[in-house]
């Protein structure tokens, strides 16, 4: 049977994946990096992080999504940045739940540009973008024999 | 194709070499994030001031019956005329520059004071302005205008005396369920794109009230500080929010927004 990673045609459709996510972080980085501010309200918003932690991890995290966005963009790491894109969507798709089982009325916080509001549209894009980085995870291309 | 295309994946490495790089990319990222934050204009403190310490509380009542302390910008020098309402705009004298200031004579009062520094020779007899030290300046700052907490029972007063206008910044189908009446729907998030057709007509020195789901929500304090920022003079905070309200015993109504 064959799989995913064995023909160049597949090979290519990851790395497009890999584009793909990884430029879609990189907005997502830029955005947050730009008004750090905004983006802690964001996060506080989910009601998830104790207060003393919304700021560090509001300071954080846009530039892990920044290292992961250029990681996967330029190969470097590629494995590693699929993994943690992978971890940071799980995050994601499990915040955006509790604030809809919550009913919390709030902005997703994803990107400057476009923003959504929590609902079943962020899970289901989250979702794809999870998808995405499975994908990249178990088939990136730095694994390729010479 | 080739064997070796076909098997062109190698088994991947190990997922602990993945966990490695990917804790390396973390802490790259932590080091340089913390240290961008430390140079950055728009530098964010470490830790979060909680939400309950973020604007002051005051009483509306002492808000609303002296607006010059702390809720309207002085300008002495812009008033058209005495019986010009106040505003955002217009000028309220401070009393306790009233108070510094002796009586000037009319022919004198469009003269604007020199300064002490730099006299003429001509100066004979100086004016009383050249006499007085200048006003301190904390009788004619500017007071600072922000949005500000209020408790349950001053919000009520304002909801039974009509004053203030309430806006509820819960998304509109949590208004519909259930909001307080008279309330006007307006979703923090679409502020912007909304702004005219639901504040276009308000005047900018009314009393607003807003209000959300429970104490830990942001909605109402972003709503009345974006409020401010759009000129409003007397923006208050209903932190307690419709839970406060609903468990104060003070009435709410159902249905969606006209």
């Amino acid at each position: 049977m064959r799989t995913l990673g064995h023909t160049p045609t597949n090979a290519h459709a990851v790395t497009l994946a890999r584009w793909l996510l990884g430029i879609v972080f990189l907005l997502a980085a830029l955005g947050s990096i730009a008004d750090p501010s905004a983006f802690a309200e964001k996060v506080a918003a989910y009601r998830l992080l104790p207060n003393q932690l919304i700021n560090l991890f509001a300071i954080v995290l846009p530039w892990v999504e920044l290292m992961v966005g250029l990681s996967l963009l330029n190969g470097l790491l590629s494995r590693s940045a699929a993994l943690l894109a992978v971890a940071l969507n799980a995050v994601f798709i499990g915040a955006a739940l509790s604030a809809i089982a919550r009913r919390l009325d709030i902005g997703c916080g994803c990107f400057t540009a476009a923003e959504s509001t929590v609902g079943w549209g962020l899970i289901v894009r989250d979702l794809v973008f999870l998808a995405m980085a499975v994908v990249c995870y178990r088939y990136s291309e730095g694994d390729v024999e010479p | 194709m080739s064997s070796n295309s076909r098997e062109g994946y190698r088994s991947a490495p190990g997922f602990g070499r993945a966990v490695a790089g990917a804790a390396f990319i973390v802490v790259q990222a932590a080091v340089i994030g913390l240290a961008a934050n430390a140079v950055s204009p728009h530098r964010l403190s470490w830790i979060r001031v909680p939400l309950s310490e973020t604007h002051r509380m005051a009483s509306t009542h002492e808000v609303l019956a002296q607006p010059q302390i702390s809720q309207v910008i002085v300008r002495p020098k812009a008033r058209s005329s005495p019986l010009a309402p106040p505003s955002v705009e217009s000028v309220i004298e401070a009393p306790a520059q009233r108070k510094l200031l002796p009586p000037v004579p009319e022919r004198s009062a469009p003269r604007r004071a020199k300064p002490l520094s730099a006299p003429t020779p001509a100066a004979v007899h100086p004016t009383p302005q050249e006499i007085m030290p200048p006003a301190p300046k904390a009788a004619v700052a500017p007071a600072k205008v922000e949005a500000l907490f209020t408790s349950l029972p001053d919000a009520k007063t304002l909801f039974d005396r009509k004053e203030a206008v309430f806006v509820d910044a819960r998304h509109s189908e949590d208004y519909a369920v259930e909001h307080i009446p008279g309330a006007v729907s307006l979703f923090a998030e679409d502020f912007d794109a909304k702004y005219d057709s639901v504040f276009g007509a308000v005047p900018k020195d009314r009393p607003i009230v807003t209000y959300c789901s429970d104490p830990q929500c942001e909605m109402a304090v972003k709503l009345g500080d974006a409020l401010v920022a759009h000129g409003h003079t007397k923006v208050f905070i209903l932190l307690e929010g419709l839970p406060g309200w609903k468990g104060a015993g003070y009435p709410t109504s159902t249905g969606a927004a006209p």
